[in-house]
């Protein structure tokens, strides 16, 4: 593939420049913060699906889970079901309580259904913390492509990605990050369903794939990962899906309830066409190339040396589409943390619209620039790194927002304490591992004591108003 | 042939088109009670 860096320039700059005009008409289109941060609750059902997806599927995916079918055959196909029944539970008992209350942020929704501001000020902190965090690990995925293929230093891929992401969402925000997920998520669909027929091929069809692959080891055709394995990882995807602020935030953003349920079973058409594809990638490329450095290079030995050039372009836009569209998604939520929770809400309720807008666009700034430093620090797997985030946010909100929604009796210092403590529990378990305490998983530490402290600590303490949780359990009887 | 792919990987294709499925299903139900 002699010529695939000129191709893959034309194919960059295309896709840059509709990036580019989708920013341009959404910056055109932002007037208010509510522009910015929901997108003035305008999505449709097929544009809020691929949003969704979009955002679901990250570096984690194109990066991450194509290597880890590589290293570990079909098992980890069996993570997909686990994480949809936590969209499952988002669709049934979060999305339309959500959507119905229509804030702005999931810290909105916590100090509306909690009746304190301090519960919304220790949610945007977690969240800030959590996904800024999380924003350097797709930085880094940027930095692994670019590196791959091209030999570029690591740190330029990086700053392709977090530049490109930085100014699309500067402008349009909230508007300019669903439009362009959109986009994002066609360019990644295409990208696969060209690219994976075309591996077939070239490995010689399922059948050869198959016995190639047993031949290799049984396990990559059996069950690499058991099921308590599979379980734990399906666990941590499925309780941060349920709850995952970024998509909480694109929940509010659109036009209604009705609109919210459509959209979540067209992210689960998406997922299941980007999953099966991502599953007959890293298998196929396992075939063709047994020994690889790393898990993390298949995608890129896909696109670099299996698929002719404009395929292969193709795959790695989508690569870079995946990454894109996380971090856009992880850029407003955190931005949103600052702008609207701390600053729009504690230090200048009385703020213009102009103000809040300009402030808003300030804090994109802020919390996507200061991951770039946390590029330099060595990290893992990426699938690792993903799957350990998923668990993080799930062990300080999932409790709070799911069981907030769904019972009366949760209270305010509950709540705060089911927060700190499931992070808390989560953090100090991460620290010891591998060996975890008991051979417990983080993720069970940090839930089950935000779990323990939220329904221990709410009967002792003093309820939330009435006129507070009417807006979530209507008035009561 | 007992050495390829087994009901681990079809399976997984099956479950994945009759998730969709099913939830569309639930999906347009939903929306229909709740318009009464």
């Amino acid at each position: 593939m002699a010529n695939a860096p000129t191709v893959f320039f034309v194919v960059l700059g295309a896709y840059g420049a509709v990036i580019m005009g989708i920013a341009w008409w959404s910056y055109r289109q932002t007037r208010t913060e509510d522009d910015f941060l929901v997108a003035g609750r305008s999505i449709g059902a097929v544009v809020g699906g691929a949003t969704l997806a979009a955002t679901q599927l990250s570096s984690g995916t194109v990066v991450g889970t194509i290597g880890f079918h590589y290293m570990s055959g079909v098992s980890w196909a069996w993570i997909w079901p686990g994480m949809w029944s936590g969209w499952i539970v988002a669709a049934v008992w979060v999305a339309p309580k959500l959507r119905a209350f229509g804030g702005v942020t999931v810290p909105d929704y916590i100090a509306a259904r909690y009746n304190s501001e301090l519960a919304r000020v220790v949610s945007a902190v977690l969240i800030v913390v959590a996904y800024t965090v999380y924003l350097s690990a797709q930085y880094t995925a940027g930095g692994i492509i670019f590196q791959a293929l091209f030999r570029w230093p690591f740190f330029a891929g990086v700053l392709v990605v977090a530049l490109m992401t930085l100014v699309y969402t500067w402008m349009g925000g909230m508007r300019s990050s669903v439009y362009t997920d959109f986009a994002q998520a066609l360019v990644m669909v295409l990208a696969f369903c060209v690219a994976v027929p075309l591996l077939l091929y070239r490995v010689g069809g399922f059948d050869v794939m198959g016995r190639l692959l047993t031949g290799l080891d049984m396990r990559l055709t059996g069950w690499y990962f058991g099921f308590g394995e599979i379980t734990v990882f399906a666990l941590a995807f499925a309780l941060s899906a349920a709850t995952a602020p970024y998509q909480i935030a694109r929940i509010y953003a659109m036009r209604d309830v009705a609109t919210v349920r459509l959209a979540i079973g067209i992210a689960f058409v998406f997922q299941a066409i980007i999953g099966s594809v991502a599953l007959i990638a890293g298998l196929g490329i396992r075939a063709l190339f047994p020994v690889l450095p790393t898990p993390d290079l298949a995608s890129s030995i896909l696109a670099l040396q299996v698929l002719p050039p404009l395929a292969g372009s193709l795959l790695l836009a989508g690569a870079l589409s995946a990454i894109m569209s996380t971090c856009d998604s992880i850029m407003i939520i955190s931005a949103a943390g600052l702008s609207h929770d701390l600053y729009g809400k504690l230090i200048r309720p009385a703020a213009s619209e102009a103000e809040k807008l300009r402030v808003n666009r300030w804090s994109v700034l802020v919390v996507g620039l200061i991951p770039l430093g946390l590029t330099f620090v060595e990290m893992g797997l990426m699938q690792e790194i993903v799957v350990d985030y998923a668990k993080i946010i799930a062990s300080f909100f999932f409790v709070p927002v799911l069981f907030g929604l769904n019972w009366r009796g949760g209270t305010t210092a509950g709540a705060i304490a089911s927060m700190l403590g499931g992070f808390t529990a989560f953090m100090t378990w991460w620290w010891q591992g591998p060996a975890y305490p008991w051979g417990i998983d983080p993720i069970v530490a940090g839930v089950l004591s935000s779990l323990i402290l939220f329904v221990g600590v709410s009967p002792l303490t003093r309820p939330v108003p009435a006129a507070a949780l009417e807006p979530f359990f209507g008035s009561p009887e | 042939m007992s050495d390829g792919f087994g009901w681990n990987f079809w399976g997984f294709f099956l479950v994945a088109g009759a998730w969709c499925v099913a939830y569309f299903v639930w999906a347009v139900w939903a929306n229909r009670r709740d318009r009464g």
